[in-house]
Parts: C-alpha cells; structure tokens; sequence
C-alpha cells in the first residue's frame, strides 16, 4: 500500500497542482511542496520494509510479460529517498527561482509528476513497467528542458527526447527479445538466466542515452538551456540518475553482469570520463560545463557498477549520492548567479565571490565533493569506485579513471575561480534571495556531512548490495 | 592515556574553527588563541614523546566487508620525533606570524588555515593506517591551496597550480595505496611493515614509485617543485616559510615510512631515490642562482636541499638515512630561520628583490648575523649543522656503492658548493655594498621578528657543535641498525679550532682593512651624477653562469617554460581537450542535430518530388489493400505475406520522410497516417488481434490530429505550419490534445498505442529483426515529424 502511495501521491498531486493554479498562485506552490514532502515521507515509511525485499502484485494484466508488479527493496528506497529528498529542495529554491515567470502551473505540474515517475520506476519488478515510467520521466523532461519557449531551448528539448526516445526504443526492443528468450519480463524471474548479448546491448543504449554516457551525451549540455532548478533536478535527482538505477537494477541484480559487458561499460566509462572532461576544460558556458561533468562523473559510477565487486558497487551507490547532492547545489549555485546577472558566460563572470560569499562558499564545498576531496561523501566514494575497479582486475581502466579525476580537479577550479574570482564583481548584483541561498547552503553542508557521518550511509548501501545479490 | 594521541589533531583543527568564525577585528585575542594553541601541541607533543609507543584505534567507516577507515594513531619512535619537530616548528612561526600578519586583511582565514594545518600534519603524521593518512594528506594540500590564495587575486594561478598539483600528488598516492592494498590487503603500516614488500615485482614497483610520487609534491622533488616556487611570491613569507615546511616534513615522512618500512628498496628502488634526490639537488641550486627575488631564491634552495634528503633516503643505508633525516631537521631550522630573515628584512624594507636592497648589516644587526649563519649552515660550511647532515649523507653514498656512487658524490658535493656561492651573493646584495638612498633610515625588526631567528640561528650552531646528541639519541632509534660512521671527528675540539681560525681571520681582516672609505662625487662629462646609479647590487654576481654554453640553452629553456612539468602537461592536455570538444562533442551534437535531420530531409524531398499530387500515395495506398486481401484470403502464401510485409514497411517508412518534410499541417497528418496504415498491415499479417488493436488506438490519436489542426485552421487561416506560431497561448487545450495525440500516435507509454505497438513489435521480432527495425525507426521518425509543429506552437507568433 505505502508503494503505491509513494509513486501515488505525486502523480495525483501533479493534477492538484495544476487544478490548484486555477486557484492562486500560493495554493498552487503549497500544494506542489507538501505532495513532494508527502512522497518524501511516504519513501522514509518504506525503509523497514525494504529491509526484506517484498514484492507487490497488483492485479493480473492481459498483456503478455506485462505486470503490476512492485518491488520494494533496499536499492529502490535508496534511490527513492534520495531523488523525493533532491527534488523537495528543488522545490523550494523553484519558489525563489521562477516566480517572475509565467506557465507556472506546467511547471510545478511537470516537476511534482516527474518525481512521481521517478518513485514508480524505482520501485517496478517488471521490465515493461520501468520502461512506461521512464517515458514518462522523458516527457517531462522534455517539457521541462524547453519551458521557456524559446526557439533555440525547444530545439534543445526535441534533441533531448528523440534521443533519450532512441534510446528507450532500443531498450524495448531488448525487452521484447528478452521476453522471447526467457518468457518473463518479471526481474526476480529474469535473474540468474541467460540472455543474449544483443538484448543487453539493446537495453544497454537506453541506459548509455539515460545517463548520457558517450556517444549519446550531448542532449545533456543542451539540456542546460532549462530553468537552473529543472537542471539540478535533471542532473541530481532524477533523469540521469535512472540510466545508473536501472543499470543496477536490470545488469546487475538480474544479469550479473557477465566479464564482456564488465569491460564494455569499463571502456564506455572511461570514454565518457575523458570526453566529459575534455569538453569541461574548454567549455565557457557556466551550466554546460556542469553538464559535462555530470555525465563524466556518473562515468565513475558505471566503473565502480562494472567491477562487479562489492566495494565498488557500493562506492558506486555512494558516489551516486555524493554526486547528486553536490551537484543539485552546484546548479542551484550557478542559478543563483546566472539569475542576478543574467549570463552563463564565464569570460562575462568573475569577483562574484565579493558580492555572493555565501554562495561562493557552498559552491567550493560542492566542488569538493564532485572533484572528490576529504571529508566528503564524494572521496569514499571515487576512493572506493577506484579500490574496486583495480580489484576487479580492470587496473589499466582505474589508472585512466585516477587521470580523469585529475581532470576534474582542473575543470572545476577552473569554473570557479572564473565565476567568483578575480579583481572586481563584474555585475552590481546582490545575494539571491534566502530561499535560494539557504538551499544551495544545505546541499553543500549535506553533501560535506554525508562523508563526515558516512557511517551509517555506508551500512545502509552495504545491506543493500548484499540484498541485491542475496 | 592513549587518547592523547587525538589532542595535537583535534585541538587546533578546532581552534581553528574558532579563529576562522571570530570576526575579523578580534586580531589580539584571536593571535593569543593561536599561540597557545600553538604551545599546547608542543606541550602535547613533548609529553608524547617521552612516553613509549602510544596506539589508539577508534572505529569510524566500515567501507565494505572488512576495508575500513578507522582512526588508527600510533606514535611510533618516528613518528612521535616529526610530531615533536612540526610542533616545535609550528610554536615559532606563530609567534613569527603575529607582527608579520597584523595588518593582513584575511587575519581570521591565515590562522585558522595555519592551525588546522598544524592538527592535520599531527594526524598524518600519528596515523598507523595509510588511508587515514591518505585523507589526512589530502586535507593538509587543499589547507596549502586555500592559505596559497590568501593575498588575493594575484595569487590564483600559484593557488590552482598549488592545488593542481597537490591534486596529481593525492591521487597518484592514492592509486599507489590501491595497488598496494589489492596485493597486501592491509593499509596498516604495522602489518605492511612486517612484509618488506620488494619493490622488484611490476605491480609494487609501479606501486612504490606512484606512491613516491605522491611524496615528492609535497617536498618538492623536482620537476614537481614548481608550486613551491610559484606561490613563493604571492604569499606571506610565513606562509613560505611554515606551510611548505610543514609540506616537506609530512612528505618525507611518507617517503622515509615507504623506504625504511613498507617497501624493502634493494636494487632499483634505491637507484631511483637517489637519481630524483641529484637531479633535485643540483637543478634548484642552478635555478636558485640566478634568480633575483629572495624569495624565490630561498623557494629554489629548498627545493635542492631536498635534494640531500631524497639522495640519503635512497642509499638505504643507516647513515644515510640518518643523514637525510637529519639534513631534513636541520633544514627545517635553517630554512626556517631564513625565510624569516626574508620576512624581516619584507617587513623593514619593503623589498624582495636584491636590486633594491643592500648595505643593510649594520641597520638590521641581529637580523644580519642570523643570516649569515644561516646561509652558512645551508652552504655546509663546519661546524654548523648542516654540514653533519651532508656529511652523513655522503657516507651513505659511498657505502651504498655501486658503479655510479662516485658521480652522485660529485654532484652532491658540488651542489653545496654552489650554494655557497649563491648565498654569498644574497649576503652581498641584502647586507652589504652600498645602501640605496631609499632605505637610508631602516630599522631593526621588532624583537618578537628577530628573536625567533636568533634562537634558530644558535640552535643551528648548537646542532652542528653537539650533533651527537640529536644524531644518536632522537634520530638512531627510528632505525634498528646501529650507524657505523667513518671519520667522525672530535666536535668538540673541531669546533674550537675553526672558532678560533676564524677569530684569527677576522683579526687579520680588521688588521687589514682600510681606515676609512674616500667618498668623492661622480662626474660624467662635467656633469655630477647621482651615486644611486653607481652602486653595484649582487644581482648579477652570476650573470656569467647564466651565460655558459650548455647551462645558457637551459636556463632560456626555463624562462620559456619548457622546463615546467606543469606547464607542459598542462598545454599538452589543455589542447587535447580542444580537439575532443570540437571533434567528439560538438562533432557528434552536429551529426545528431544537423547532418541526420539533413539527411532526412534529402530522402524526403526526394520522394517529395516523386510524390507530385500524391501520386505514390495513391499507389500505396492501392498496394496496401492488395496486401491486406492478400493476407487475409492466402494466409498460408509464404511469398504473398512476404510481400505485403515489405510494402507495409516501404508505406511506414517511407511516408514518415514525407511527413518530415511536408510544410503544410493537414497534409502532414494524412501523410502520417498512410505510414501508421503501415502498422496496421504489418499488424495483419502477425496477428489479427495486433492488427485490430492497432487500429482502433491509431485512430483515436489520428482523429484528434485532424481535429486540431481543422481548428488551428479555423482559427488561424492557415495551414501553413510556418505560420502557427503561439497556438500554445492562444489555444491551450488545442494544444494539449495535440501534444497528447502526438505522444500516443508516437507510442509513447502510458498512452494508448504504446501497448498494440509493443504487442506489435513483440510479434514482429519473431519473424525478423528487419520488422522490429523498421517498427522502431518508424516510430522514432513519428515523434521527430510530430515534434515539429508542436514546436512551432510553443514559440511565439
């Protein structure tokens, strides 16, 4: 029942939302706020039950390998909690954000059942049920990416969903071979079976146009045309994060990632690490670089998954957290600056610092984060990721991966000292409001506390790793 | 009692804390908290360094399995030695900094950076277990980058090549710590140094020499020195003179642990050491020559005196090792000592560089003197204490043997004598020779400035006259060796002599010298000449060597940049990363977005043209109903279904191009709907049920099509796709129904289509993976044609 309510409640609250702009403005925020909260709570009630995996059936379906099948388990309340989390404070800061805009009531409408997406597809026993939520994610998304109605913005949203649509076309295709080769689309009945490798390459480019790994990257960076809190929320909380869940969900919990496909991913990850951070040192639009890193960081993520080993699989899962939550503050940082001077360009950007300290501040302490520095969440992470990759016997993909995160370091400092370094502020702009600065304040500290109080963060993924092969 | 071992890292990193929230105008009582704090480590300290080995292990992270990070410290004799020195060290650059900061605009961030620094070294220097040494290495280069910046904007690129290359460090010890752990299992130093890992196998020797690696930014082993001599200018000479000794002590600390106690180094590991130790050594004594800022003279001679330590580490022999230690504690005095005489003179002055100075011996005394035996001491001149350390160091060389030692013992000992001859030039340039008229009325540095380097100055004489004492009783126990020294002499007694032959040279010097200068003015042509042009600085003492072949091509080579590692790698990588932007991102984003819509739009207005007055249409059409009789009345004609298959696929694909291209709304959606018929044929000759399905959900989507654009239509006269602009704002709900119909004839889930073209392609890939092709191209090329007017409604008119 409290599955159903987790994915349930923001769906129906999406078409709240809506009605509810028809009402006034401050109904309309209210109710988006207190649907996304209320998910939130509804996941935190699903931890004790996720310590056994349940799965739920809901009716039977005439459609063959089709089911309402749920499943609730450590893994999908981990990335459930973490996306409903992100996407609360996303929520917030959109207050600041985009109050002097107009479509307000599509906005809150997309985000609230984008989230509700989310926790469908993170909660589905069934291949043909992640595949309708992920769709959906891609809808909204595209709406979302394109909420300005500028022409060049629109072009960038079509670029978007044709080619995460491409994407998942391929991936339904796996899934119905998948379905001709073993009879089921269920994943507990899939797990352990044998299937061939053009169902997993298939199911493999969905997930690489998911997450934006290469050759299918580049709608991520445009995407950066979006509102900056629909950013975070596509970089952080939900879209990019799918392709890496339903990698752990489907490759690894059900596959086992046989040895070919371990070096498959280890080879696109690393492509993607050098591509992303190539790009990023280059790049001088603000967001795309932040874009670039994302997929170059996610890269880490899918070379932690790709050893096949525990402590890279849960350095991945950690990392995946780090990330999001660094980034999601990243995002909202630079959208705190590019809204005051209304430029992403960072040959146009410098001094910030002087009049955005706080800002500035929470910026460096995510940054650290990503580039993966002591205490942060994000060095257990990138150190465990790269522990793992080596004991999996991909030392030479390790080795490169290290370079990369060198790379990182370079493309960030970079950006920084661009953006709020330099002799004077080269705006006259003030601090965002306090909506927005408290925001970007609380993913820095969460994600700087994540590491320092990593404890019981790790506990939690360990049990769900060994759930996950259990 | 073991809990002590957590005071000298948790109590500065707090206070720290502290100091950085204070506000910025608490200067005195925040300077006071940073000095205590200060004697209280060293208090700490001592008394853990009279007690025997001290462990404590707190449990914090269990990564996975039995791979934790815990708080394991142990001060063992090493490391309890290094924690005194760092204490020691830390109490007088405190006092140091006081006068020389107090103006400074960031007061809060430098002491909270400069005592946090203080209970990071303390941990890394305590840690048993090398990833909590790992993590507390890396805090201390990100404190270094962050106190790097500290004077602002003219500091940034010192501070991102500070933090660029401590970053390179970090992660090369961190791959190293990987390999090792994956062969070893372990990160506590006590287990690994109960292996003696030999660095002879390819994995741990890769191993060693990233780990090494890791060590040799933080002391500066050249050619990833380059920090150091970068942000030598842009920060206070405090800065220079704690951070980067802090920096040196904690990385060779790393390197002395790997050496002596992880890795066993017989064969090349040695060799490896000592070549990175002469390369050191003698490169930062050449740069430092020419060089005509003091502080950056002082950067470049710490980095070859490091040289020493590195070579006395890698002959692996007790006395040379003993000798590296020792070089490294009294370089940390000495070093000390001259980077505040720097500071001094900074502050009295205002200069840094030799042109501008001179004659300054008898306006700054005390600072002179302190100099004098500094730079002496540095140069290895007896008794002083640096000389012992060399001394050992060469020991080391010769015992260590081999064919080359003869070559290394050479450049070692030539490189002092060449510090010698830079130094001399400093003391030329900075104290004596004429004063220029500028600095006519300095004075002598505040007592608090002076006695600090007066107090280093002795303890460096005191070092070198009673070496046995930290010889043999602080640094002999690190080893379990017994040192066998050759020809050590009588100090004592060595040290009277030269005492007094120097008395006697300068008995002699004062007999000799000239009762009083002739001053007399300067005359050019008749004309009098201000003197100030005449006086000759010690700036270009060296200016010969600058010009010698062979040394002239790399000293150019250095003034271009050719030398600096960072640098180099830093273009190399900068233009990498140019040509995967152009040619794999924005290459791929053009393919993607401009050369297959192209590509789509030639194939479409080729078909376009053959499509004059729907003519292929028509024919389609036609050949869909043969195809569908032919389906339904010889089911079981191999050849005839086969036929009609490939005609349903020629429809879907085929017309979506004409739907790609078509300008003109109403004909774009009968042309969609001749390819979705497509479907349905092809759905006919799988399944019945498919077939039927397919239909009645296409229809729905296809009827709200047409029911929109008739009311765009209406609405707006035209039919023009071009023109339809703000239909989105005009007419929403239109709008909507469009998009939704669009989305469901698409088959994107959850819409109605989605499930008859899944049924679909689930048959399809039965029979042949060219079906499931073409049903998936078809619907991607669907969405792609849709998209176009849906985009042209959202913008504005």
């Amino acid at each position: 029942m409290l599955a159903i309510a987790t994915f349930g409640i923001p769906i129906l609250g999406s078409l709240l939302t809506l009605l509810a702009d028809r009402v006034n403005n401050f109904l309309r925020n209210a109710v988006a706020a207190l649907t996304v909260a209320a998910t939130l709570a509804s996941a935190f009630l699903l931890i004790p039950i996720a310590k056994e995996a349940h799965t739920i059936m809901l009716g039977p379906s005439t459609i063959p390998g089709f089911g309402f099948n749920f499943i609730i388990d450590g893994l999908g309340v981990y990335v459930a909690i973490m996306a409903a989390f992100i996407g609360l404070l996303i929520v917030f800061y959109s207050m600041g954000y985009m109050q002097n805009y107009t479509h307000l009531g599509e906005y809150y409408f997309l985000v609230v059942l984008f989230i509700g997406a989310m926790m469908g597809l993170v909660l589905s026993a069934n291949l043909l049920l992640i595949y309708i939520f992920w769709e959906v994610t891609a809808i909204c998304s595209w709406r979302l990416i394109g909420f300005f109605r500028d022409p060049q913005h629109l072009k960038s949203a079509d670029t978007a969903l044709l080619m995460t649509v491409f994407g998942s076309f391929c991936m339904l295709v796996g899934m119905e071979m998948v379905w001709h080769e073993t009879g089921t689309l269920t994943i507990a009945a899939i797990r352990g079976r044998n299937v061939s490798d053009m169902a997993m390459l298939l199911m493999f480019i969905g997930i690489l146009a998911k997450s934006a790994q290469v050759p299918l990257q580049i709608w991520l960076p445009a995407a950066g045309v979006a509102p900056s809190p629909v950013t975070a929320l596509l970089h952080a909380a939900v879209l990019v994060v799918i392709g890496v869940f339903a990698f752990a969900r489907i490759f690894i919990g059900a596959f086992s990632l046989p040895p070919n496909w371990q070096t498959i991913t280890s080879v696109v990850a690393t492509i993607t690490i050098f591509v992303a951070s190539g790009a990023a040192l280059v790049e001088n639009n603000a967001k795309r670089i932040l874009a670039y890193s994302t997929f170059g960081q996610l890269a880490y993520v899918y070379l932690g998954f790709a050893s096949m080993t525990t402590v890279g699989i849960v350095g991945g899962l950690v990392f995946l957290l780090a990330h999001s939550l660094a980034k999601a503050g990243l995002f909202l940082a630079v959208g705190i600056v590019e809204h005051k001077t209304h430029t992403k360009d960072i040959r146009e950007l410098g001094g910030m610092i002087r009049v955005m300290p706080v800002t500035a501040v929470a910026f460096i302490l995510c940054a650290l984060t990503i580039i993966g520095f002591p205490p942060s969440a994000g060095f257990v992470g990138k150190f465990m990721i790269i522990l793992g990759a080596v004991e999996g016997g991909k030392t030479v993909f390790a080795a490169l991966a290290v370079f990369g995160a060198l790379m990182s370091i370079a493309y960030m400092i970079r950006l920084f000292n661009a953006v709020f370094l330099g002799p004077n502020p080269s705006h006259n702009v003030k601090e965002g409001t306090t909506g927005m600065v408290v925001t970007v304040t609380l993913f820095a500290v969460l994600s700087l506390l994540a590491g320092i109080i990593a404890a019981p963060l790790l506990d939690v993924v360990n049990a769900l790793v060994s759930q996950m092969f259990g | 009692m073991n809990t002590l071992l957590l005071y000298p890292i948790a109590v500065p990193i707090l206070v720290g804390f502290v100091c950085l929230l204070t506000p910025r105008q608490f200067r005195g009582p925040r300077e006071a908290l940073t000095v205590l704090t200060a004697l209280a480590s060293l208090a700490m300290s001592v008394f853990i360094f009279m007690q025997p080995t001290l462990y404590i292990h707190i449990p914090w992270l269990t990564l996975t399995g039995n791979l934790t990070l815990a708080f394991d410290f142990q001060s063992a004799a090493y490391a309890r030695l290094t924690l005194l020195v760092v204490s020691s060290f830390g109490l007088l650059a405190a006092l140091f900094s006081i006068p020389f900061l107090a103006k400074h605009p960031r007061h809060n961030e430098y002491y909270a950076y400069f005592l946090m620094a203080l209970g990071v070294t303390s941990g890394a220097v305590l840690s048993e277990n090398l990833l909590l040494l790992l993590f507390f290495w890396e805090l201390h280069g990100f404190l270094l980058f962050l106190m790097a910046g500290i004077n602002g904007d003219s500091a940034i690129p010192a501070s991102t090549r500070t933090l660029i290359l401590a970053g390179f460090g970090d992660l090369t010890l961190l791959f190293g710590l990987v390999l090792l752990w994956t062969q070893t299992g372990s990160f506590s130093i006590n287990i690994l140094s109960a292996q003696a890992i030999s660095v002879n196998s390819w994995l741990m020797g890769v191993a060693f020499v990233l780990m090494a690696f890791g060590s040799f930014v933080k002391i500066g082993v050249m050619p990833l020195h380059s920090w150091i001599t970068a942000i030598s200018t842009e920060t206070p000479m405090t800065v220079m003179g704690y951070f980067t000794s802090l920096d040196k002590m904690l990385g060779f600390y790393l390197l002395t642990v790997l050496a002596l106690n992880i890795f066993d180094l017989s064969g090349w590991g040695g060799w490896f050491l000592m070549t990175m130790g002469v390369i050191t050594l003698f490169g930062g004594v050449l740069m430092a020559m020419v060089q005509s800022d003091f502080r950056k003279m002082l950067a470049f001679h710490s980095v070859s005196q490091i040289g020493y330590m590195v070579l006395g580490i890698g002959t692996g022999t007790p006395v040379g090792i003993i000798g590296g230690l020792f070089h490294l504690v009294n370089m940390i005095i000495v070093k000390g000592a001259l980077y505040l005489c720097g500071g001094s003179v900074q502050h009295a002055t205002g200069k840094t560089k030799f042109s501008e100075m001179g004659g300054l011996a008898k306006a700054m005394p005390w600072t002179f003197v302190s100099t004098l035996i500094a730079s002496l001491a540095i140069a290895g001149v007896p008794p002083l204490n640096a000389f012992v350390s060399k001394w050992l160091v060469y020991q080391g060389i010769i015992e260590h043997g081999g064919a080359a030692f003869p070559i290394y013992l050479l450049v070692a000992m030539f490189g002092s004598a060449l510090t010698l001859a830079s130094f001399m030039k400093l003391l030329y340039s900075m104290f004596w020779g004429d004063r220029p008229q500028e600095l006519a009325d300095v004075k002598e540095s505040p007592w608090a400035m002076t006695l600090p380097i007066f107090v280093l100055g002795l303890i460096a004489a005191g070092f070198g006259i009673f070496y046995r004492w930290p010889v043999e009783t602080l640094l002999a126990p690190i080893l379990d060796q017994p040192i066998r020294s050759i020809g050590l002499w009588q100090s004592g007694l060595a040290a009277i002599l030269m005492i007094v032959s120097l008395l006697i040279g300068l008995v002699i010097y004062w007999a000799g010298r000239p009762r009083r200068n002739v001053e007399t003015e300067v005359f050019l042509g008749g004309e009098a000449l201000d003197p100030e042009i005449y006086r000759v600085p010690g700036t270009h003492f060296y200016g010969p060597v600058k010009g010698m072949n062979g040394l002239r091509q790399v000293y150019a080579a250095a003034d271009r940049g050719a030398l600096d590692l960072y640098l180099l790698s830093y273009r190399v990588i900068k233009s990498a990363s140019d040509w995967i932007y152009r040619y794999i991102d924005q290459a791929l984003a053009e393919f993607y977005q401009e050369v297959i819509p192209a590509l789509w739009s030639l194939i479409g207005q080729i078909l376009r043209v053959l499509n004059t007055k729907m003519v292929l249409t028509r024919i389609l059409w036609a050949l869909y109903a043969v195809g569908l009789i032919g389906i339904f009345f010889m089911p079981n004609q191999y050849e005839i279904v086969t036929l009609a298959r490939i005609i349903a696929c020629i429809g879907m694909i085929g017309w979506a191009f004409l739907a790609w291209v078509e300008r003109n709304l109403t004909r774009m959606l009968v042309l969609a709907t001749t390819s979705q018929l497509g479907f349905v044929v092809l759905g006919a000759s799988l399944s019945s049920d498919v077939a039927i399905s397919y239909l009645l959900t296409g229809s729905v989507a296809i009827a709200v099509l047409f029911l929109v654009a008739y009311l765009i239509r209406r609405t707006l006269h035209t039919d023009k796709i071009e023109q339809m602009g703000g239909v989105a704002g005009r007419m929403p709900w239109a709008f909507l129904l469009f998009v939704l119909a669009a989305l469901w004839l698409s088959g994107l889930p959850p819409f109605g289509s989605f499930f008859s073209k899944f049924l679909l392609g689930v048959a399809a890939s039965e029979i042949s993976p060219l079906l499931t092709i073409a049903i998936t191209g078809t619907a991607i090329m669907t969405l792609s044609y849709l998209l176009r007017p849906i985009g042209r409604f959202l913008r504005a008119k």
